[in-house]
């Protein structure tokens, strides 16, 4: 059965690293030089945390440092590829956590040792101090130093687990063990015995649109996953490496953003101004906007501040584009007192933070952000993207407008209390919300759902716990579906 | 000759023949001696023995930069041991109570004393606090609040090449208030690690410690965060013989390929 099923498969809908098979990850994945010294400083010893939005590209990162170490220091380093996609660790606390978390990572390194055919029986521990002398002996006896790369360690909806996380971090980092992990730029809660100075190197994953290898990188991307564009018709000066840039810097520097781009651009045979700004704005009516609906159902606690997000980014982009200007520079007591509103707006890719602290004409010291430009344009009169807008937003950017202290522009934005004990309403909510949208662009159809719901599985949560077993025993659900399946509902909790 | 451009960034541009000027020229020319080499280990020039000497070459880089950017910054103590190394009982099998100190003198000591050094910053500025309550160590919460937040504010508001280094997107992308805690967290990270090779500690085999992979990057990393501090140390009000923005420029191009630019 897995034939038909496979017609129904089209790689330009992959927009997450983990999802690609792992003979095409390499070929499929293109590397800036910033990158490379990103993944050498995961290959490298010594403890790590990865921190990035949404499709900021964390996942590629440790896939490529993970296989490079296979294949290029297999004989001094043993490494560990580890998602933490795992719902009961979404769901518990203190011990519990504990306990899931070392089963979990038992699991994964008992089926890599096999896979690699490594003949040394890993223990089953169920605690985090067996699970460190394990892996302590482990590193003995195989001679060779151990890395583990934890993926998807944080949830920006879930923060309470994350102190337990970090305390096994600190804990399994040793002289020959050292720990890896990736984490969302919202994450503060590191519990009191982790100091995210001192036991870590924390690395921030940035595409800055200014630097000198931005469009020759998405220009890489584009020539890899869309060997179409070569044979396209530009105008207006146009060529695949401007085009690649342009649109590189509309979505912010996001891979996962660029890769939905280029899915709608893919479908002109000629591209310039107009396409470029048509295309724009679908992207803010189609991706961007939605973004906030898919989110908000995981954003556990957090989910009452999608509306004042919302609020938010309508105010931002509006009063930007009034001003004709692509980056803002927002008062620091703003920042601070929306700081969780301005996580969620950067985890969607509206904006992206380009610098900390920068001197306001206006007193005081305030965060630049760059906008996206999808947003913004949707926001602008006429909604056209024109040369000037080319000028002034890309190619000689103006100073950043700015939003000072007592400005009126976001006073009337209110933020609701919260019930932190809230869980997320994505495991409730019904299986047809994976059916294939704007918000799942590779969701399931509809046929699979009603088999998912005739099997009983009729929510989210339902389907995340099931076993393999227990789909695979629905009938023509076969590896295949199996593994689709599991992507979207990954995509549905955790990205 | 030519300074190499980490010995640049850390000593500055020595004039004259003083104390300080004559010290700062004596550490830019062993710092240059062991950024070649590093150089040659990072870029895989040289292979042989890196297990063994990398680590003391990240070491002693740090040490010597950091001494370096102290004695432009606050010259007192580096002045008072240079005045006792030169006294004719000096001797190198003695130890020296007053040397310049890793803990004390480059991280310093965050506990609080009557006020003074403490590690909340609001606290530092008690007005019951001592005179010997104040660390003048380089990575202290007083160098931070008196020198280094200021210098990271003029520099971050006043450079224009943001995007061309990927050192300087670092420093923008750091609240200037948390610059010196970045920056001691990753020294009291990396200083140990590499000690743990100088000292002879590694009982295990040296090789799978101190793989290449981890020296070339621990290499990258020494110079990377003395570059750092050596660059904001030319935007300190106070700090000797400072170089101007082009020339700090010119050295990070010279570095490119060495640190992660």
């Amino acid at each position: 059965m897995t034939s038909v099923i496979d017609d129904e498969f089209d790689d330009s809908f992959i927009l997450a690293a983990e999802d690609w098979p792992p003979n095409e990850f390499d070929q499929k994945h293109k590397f800036s030089k910033h990158d490379e010294s990103i993944i050498r400083k995961l290959v490298a010893h010594g403890p790590i945390l990865l921190r990035g939005g949404r499709g900021s590209g964390k996942s590629a990162l440790m896939i490529a440092a993970h296989h490079r170490m296979k294949e290029f220091y297999g004989e001094r380093i043993l490494s560990f590829y580890i998602s933490l996609r795992y719902l009961p660790l979404l769901r518990s606390q203190g011990s519990d956590y504990d306990r899931h978390f070392s089963i979990w990572l038992t699991g994964k390194i008992r089926s890599e040792l096999a896979d690699q055919n490594i003949d040394i029986e890993f223990p089953n521990v169920d605690d985090s101090t067996s699970l460190q002398t394990s892996i302590l002996q482990l590193s003995e006896r195989i001679g060779k130093r151990i890395v583990l790369l934890f993926d998807d360690a944080a949830h920006i909806g879930r923060e309470k687990p994350l102190t337990e996380f970090f305390d096994i971090f600190r804990a399994l980092s040793t002289s020959t063990v050292s720990c890896k992990a990736s984490i969302y730029p919202g994450v503060t809660e590191f519990g009191k015995r982790f100091d995210v100075y001192n036991d870590a190197t924390v690395i921030d994953i940035v595409r800055n649109d200014r630097h000198g290898d931005f469009n020759q990188f998405f220009h890489n991307v584009l020539k890899e996953r869309y060997p179409q564009f070569s044979r396209k018709s530009f105008r207006t000066g146009f060529d695949p490496e401007r085009f690649a840039g342009i649109v590189g810097r509309a979505v912010v520097g996001n891979m996962r953003a660029f890769i939905f781009a280029c899915n709608r651009f893919r479908e002109r045979d000629s591209i310039g101004l107009s396409e470029l700004g048509e295309g724009f704005v679908r992207l803010a009516e189609e991706y961007y906007w939605p973004l906030l609906d898919e989110v908000s159902p995981k954003l556990g606690s957090y989910e009452p501040f999608v509306e004042p997000t919302r609020e938010m980014g309508e105010k931002l982009f509006g009063f930007s584009a009034a001003r004709n200007a692509e980056s803002l520079l927002i008062h620091r007591d703003i920042v601070q007192h929306y700081s969780k509103v301005f996580e969620i707006l950067e985890y969607v890719g509206f904006i992206s933070r380009r610098e900390a602290s920068r001197a306001l004409k206006s007193g005081g010291r305030g965060t630049v952000f760059s906008l996206n430009l999808c947003n913004l344009l949707e926001r602008t009169s006429g909604t056209r993207f024109t040369s000037e807008k080319l000028d002034e937003w890309i190619v000689s950017p103006k100073d950043p407008s700015e939003i000072h202290r007592s400005s009126s522009e976001l006073q009337s934005i209110v933020l609701p209390d919260l019930n932190e004990d809230r869980d997320l309403s994505i495991l409730e909510m019904d299986i047809s919300t994976l059916q294939r949208s704007s918000a799942y662009p590779y969701g399931l159809t509809e046929n699979k759902i009603e088999r998912l719901r005739d099997a009983g599985f009729d929510t989210v949560g339902r389907v995340a716990e099931a076993s393999d077993t227990d789909i695979k025993s629905i009938q023509t659900i076969g590896d295949t579906y199996l593994r689709r399946i599991r992507d979207v509902v990954y995509q549905a909790i955790w990205m | 000759m030519a300074r190499s451009p980490l010995a640049q960034l850390a000593c500055g541009r020595p004039s004259g023949s003083g104390a300080l000027s004559e010290t700062l020229n004596n550490i830019g020319s062993n710092i240059d001696k062991y950024y070649s080499v590093a150089s040659d280990f990072i870029n895989g020039r040289r292979k042989s023995l890196i297990s063994e000497f990398g680590p003391y070459l990240g070491r002693i880089m740090i040490e010597l930069s950091s001494t370096a950017i102290l004695a432009r910054i606050d010259p007192f103590r580096v002045l008072v041991v240079r005045k006792i190394q030169e006294q004719p009982d000096f001797d190198l099998n003695l130890s020296i109570p007053s040397r310049i100190e890793w803990a004390g003198d480059i991280i310093g000591n965050n506990s609080p004393k009557g006020g003074g050094q403490a590690s909340d910053s609001s606290k530092i500025w008690s007005v019951t606090a001592k005179k010997d309550g104040f660390s003048r160590a380089l990575l202290s919460e007083t160098f931070s609040e008196i020198y280094w937040r200021p210098a990271v504010e003029n520099f971050i508001d006043s450079s224009t090449e943001i995007d061309k280094f990927t050192l300087i997107s670092e420093i923008h992308r750091i609240d200037p208030e948390k610059f010196v805690t970045s920056i001691r967290g990753r020294a009291m990270q990396l200083y140990p690690s590499l000690s743990k090779g100088v000292h002879g500690e590694v009982l295990l085999p040296i090789e799978t410690l101190y793989d290449t992979s981890t020296v070339q990057e621990s290499l990258r990393e020494s110079i990377q965060l003395v570059a750092k501090l050596g660059l904001v140390s030319h935007w300190i009000e106070v700090s000797q013989y400072k170089i101007p923005q082009s020339r700090v420029l010119r050295n990070l191009e010279n570095m490119k390929g060495l640190i992660n630019d």
